[in-house]
């Protein structure tokens, strides 16, 4: 997997294409109603343009090149970016970075809802300004949300076949959407070069500061930068270089293209914005249609991002155990493509559901951007330990990251807060996503605590006298249980009492399997210890969070490696049951725990245990969570009593 | 060093060097003496793992019993023995060695 890596690490044309189609969609496309949501229905002034301008520049200049572009890229795990990535890297320094990060993912995907429907609806409205369209398509229609949904319902259809053949065009649309956004924007500032000294932050300052209710319009600005997570995301898929290297020419657009549109504000002859977007208007008319197919495209392609990040975060989630296991498929062949067909359902569901309720993007403006502040304020401090405790920085440069770092983003944080009253529906979502989260994570960290292990190394001689009684029908030749136990001695007591149950289970050779997420993206080795020559194997596999188990695969691979290597004989111990076919059988044995009815538990307690229980059921069950064959498998239940109720009076009468 | 927080306090935490010791012997008798200053002799049969995420203990707790079931379970499922909290032991004789271990140390 390394190599994978250094692919995505080397400079080409195409890897910076690849960059560009994969990272910017979603900052790119801001252009589209940042301008249109700072000025809103407010007097078209100096102050307020010049002003909105100079807060864009400089969120960009600190927010995205300082913070993710320079520092945020430094941390990568691995070659992988993205919370989740950071967590595995410092998790060990504090426990309370589950929860920021827990809270940080949860955010992150709910925003998640609204970028695809703002996106395609600033686009699609734009044909509103082409002549013969604009008694059509109006802003909020039934005609308009028509199209948007259907664009989006058509999105979210074809993520089940992957995005391999039309994968390629991303790179090439994005570009040619930056160049558009580079030209018009050089057009504009031609034409009123003046626009340049807007740049000066004095502007920005005095916006922020004089201009009546001037810090609210942050809420606005905030949308330039809401992209900016993803570069960070989307880190494994480009490499640190090619992200870096395509932010310039990509910032240079950004940056030209809020030029241009301030330029033409200061220039256009009207107090008012009357519902115009900037963006369009700084467009010559004969090229309106063909911008608008681009942005529509650009959107789209932003949209795909997303929800591509959305597949990739859940994966995260369910191999650092912070989300229940559901079913994650790949589309191609396509290395790391995966299709989460759950996730898939639930953002097309939201997807549609904000734009019938919210009809028009400016409606969206207004409730977009808060839960990204959060995202990027969770970021920040899991950054500052990355910073602290993995490149050892000075504490002075880590109190002064925070300073400026946590002083911009409450700002934003803040000034977002405001939007809380257009999007409450969102909490919702971000609490049944919070939950869900929470619950899974800290239930199964309470759950692991009633985990009894053994040593392996007592029950050894009776599972190879067990082995050789052939008074006892034999199970089978090869039983393989999965365990929790990474060490080498140690096994759960579950296991040795489920072979030696009333009905003990005979097999030629025991096998214990412990799959063991590792902290880094990829990498699948194994190590083996045989505690029995033959007969008491553990088998320790190390698979990468970003990896999906494929248990049985692996282990057959194992044991075929061992047989090769002359480290096993696959003997068969000839008996009743083999007198017919002696070809090898393995039989993998899944514990399945439940609640007892004997458990007595404190509120909280038992609320978590039974609502991770809950989650469990209607998850994926563990043989095809593990990726097991299913005529291989054979599921046990077992009761688990955390605490018994003991205030039993039982009096016979 | 890894070390684990009781009451304010930080403990030095030997659990594993306890499951290196005791899992490497092989008279497996031992005698606990815990905070409390009962003596308690026996066999450690199982341990639950605590989570040093949170300043646990490696093992938080170890399953002693004197009765030699193979689990420490009788025939109904009950649990032989008790549950001993790692933080409550003082000190383990092991009866193989005469060797002791001492618990709860302060740093």
């Amino acid at each position: 997997m390394d190599s994978n890596i250094n692919i995505s690490n080397k400079v080409t044309t195409g890897s910076l294409l690849v960059a560009l189609g994969i990272i910017y969609g979603d900052i790119g496309t801001s252009p589209l109603y940042v301008f249109k949501a700072i000025i809103g229905t407010k007097i078209i002034t100096e102050q307020l343009v010049y002003g909105g301008l100079s807060c864009v520049f400089w969120t960009l200049v600190f927010q995205t090149s300082i913070k993710y572009i320079w520092l945020t890229l430094k941390a990568e795990n691995h070659g992988e970016g993205g919370i989740f990535s950071l967590y595995a890297l410092v998790k060990r320094h504090s426990k309370y970075l589950s929860l920021f990060t827990i809270l940080g993912a949860t955010t992150l995907l709910a925003d998640g809802i609204i970028t695809p429907p703002i996106s395609v609806a600033s686009a699609v409205e734009g044909l509103s300004m082409v002549k013969g369209l604009e008694a059509i398509i109006i802003p909020g229609n039934a005609l308009t949300i028509g199209i948007v949904v259907a664009i989006l319902s058509f999105l979210f259809f074809f993520q089940r076949f992957g995005t391999q053949a039309i994968g390629k065009l991303f790179g090439p649309i994005i570009g040619i959407w930056f160049i558009m956004l580079l030209v018009v924007g050089l057009h504009q500032i031609g034409l009123h070069p003046n626009i340049l000294y807007a740049l000066n932050p004095e502007f920005a300052y005095r916006l922020l500061v004089e201009y009546p209710n001037g810090f609210w319009l942050l809420g606005a600005v905030f949308l330039c930068t809401t992209g900016a997570e993803a570069l960070y995301s989307d880190l494994g898929h480009c490499g640190v270089k090619n992200i870096r290297i395509t932010w310039i020419f990509v910032k240079i657009s950004l940056i030209t293209a809020y030029l241009g549109q301030a330029a033409w504000l200061m220039n256009q002859g009207q107090e008012f914005l009357s519902g115009r977007n900037p963006f369009f208007e700084i467009i010559p008319e004969w090229f309106l249609l063909p911008s608008i197919i681009i942005a529509t495209l650009a959107t789209i392609i932003a949209s795909q991002a997303l929800i591509s990040g959305s597949y990739t975060l859940i994966s995260e989630a369910i191999n650092l155990n912070f989300w229940p296991r559901v079913a994650v498929r790949q589309p191609t062949e396509s290395k790391g493509q995966i299709y989460i067909p759950s996730v898939n359902s639930i953002l097309w569901f939201g997807c549609v559901l904000m734009m019938v309720y919210f009809k028009e993007s400016s409606h969206m403006e207004a409730a977009y951007g808060f839960s990204i502040t959060i995202t990027m304020l969770m970021t920040t401090i899991l950054l500052s330990f990355f910073l602290f405790y993995k490149l050892r920085l000075n504490k002075y440069y880590i109190l002064l990251f925070l300073l400026i770092f946590g002083t911009i983003e409450i700002s934003f944080f803040i000034a977002n807060v405001a939007k809380i009253k257009e999007r409450w529906m969102f909490l919702f979502f971000e609490l049944f996503i919070f939950m869900v989260m929470y619950i899974w994570f800290y239930a199964r960290k309470i759950n692991n605590k009633f985990i009894k292990f053994v040593e392996l190394g007592k029950h050894s001689a009776h599972l190879k006298e067990l082995s050789e009684d052939d008074s006892i029908p034999k199970f089978a030749t090869h039983l393989i249980y999965l365990t929790k136990a990474n060490r080498r001695h140690e096994i759960e007591e579950k296991i040795i009492k489920s072979i030696f149950s009333k009905k003990p289970k005979r097999a030629d050779v025991y096998w214990f399997l412990h799959i063991n997420r590792t902290d880094q993206p990829y990498g699948l080795t194994y190590d083996v210890s045989e505690l029995i020559d033959d007969k008491v194997i553990k088998i320790n596999i190390n698979v990468g969070f970003k990896i999906q188990p494929k248990t049985e695969l692996y282990f057959k691979k194992i044991v075929q490696d061992l047989v090769v290597n002359k480290e096993l004989n696959l003997h068969i111990r000839p008996d009743g049951s083999s007198k017919y076919n002696n070809e090898p059988d393995f039989k993998f044995v899944v514990i399945e725990k439940f609640l007892s009815v004997e458990n007595e538990f404190a509120i909280k307690e038992g609320l978590l245990l039974n609502a991770y229980f809950y989650l469990k059921h209607i998850g994926l069950r563990d043989e095809a969570a593990f990726g097991l064959d299913k005529s291989d498998v054979v599921i046990e239940q077992i009761p688990l009593v955390y605490h018994p109720a003991n205030n039993i009076t039982l009096e016979r009468v | 060093m890894s070390i684990y927080h009781s009451a304010n306090k930080k403990i030095k935490d030997r659990s594993f060097e306890l499951y290196n010791k005791y899992y490497s012997i092989n008279n497996n008798e031992v005698i606990i003496q815990l905070s409390n200053n009962e003596t308690i002799k026996g066999k450690l049969k199982g341990y639950f793992r605590g989570d040093t995420t949170i300043n646990e203990p490696f093992i938080s707790k170890w399953h002693l019993d004197s009765t030699n079931y193979l689990l420490g379970t009788d025939a109904y499922g009950y649990l032989n023995g008790q549950l001993i909290n790692q933080v409550d032991i003082v000190k383990i004789t092991f009866m193989e060695d005469n060797t002791t271990m001492m618990f709860n140390q302060t740093l």
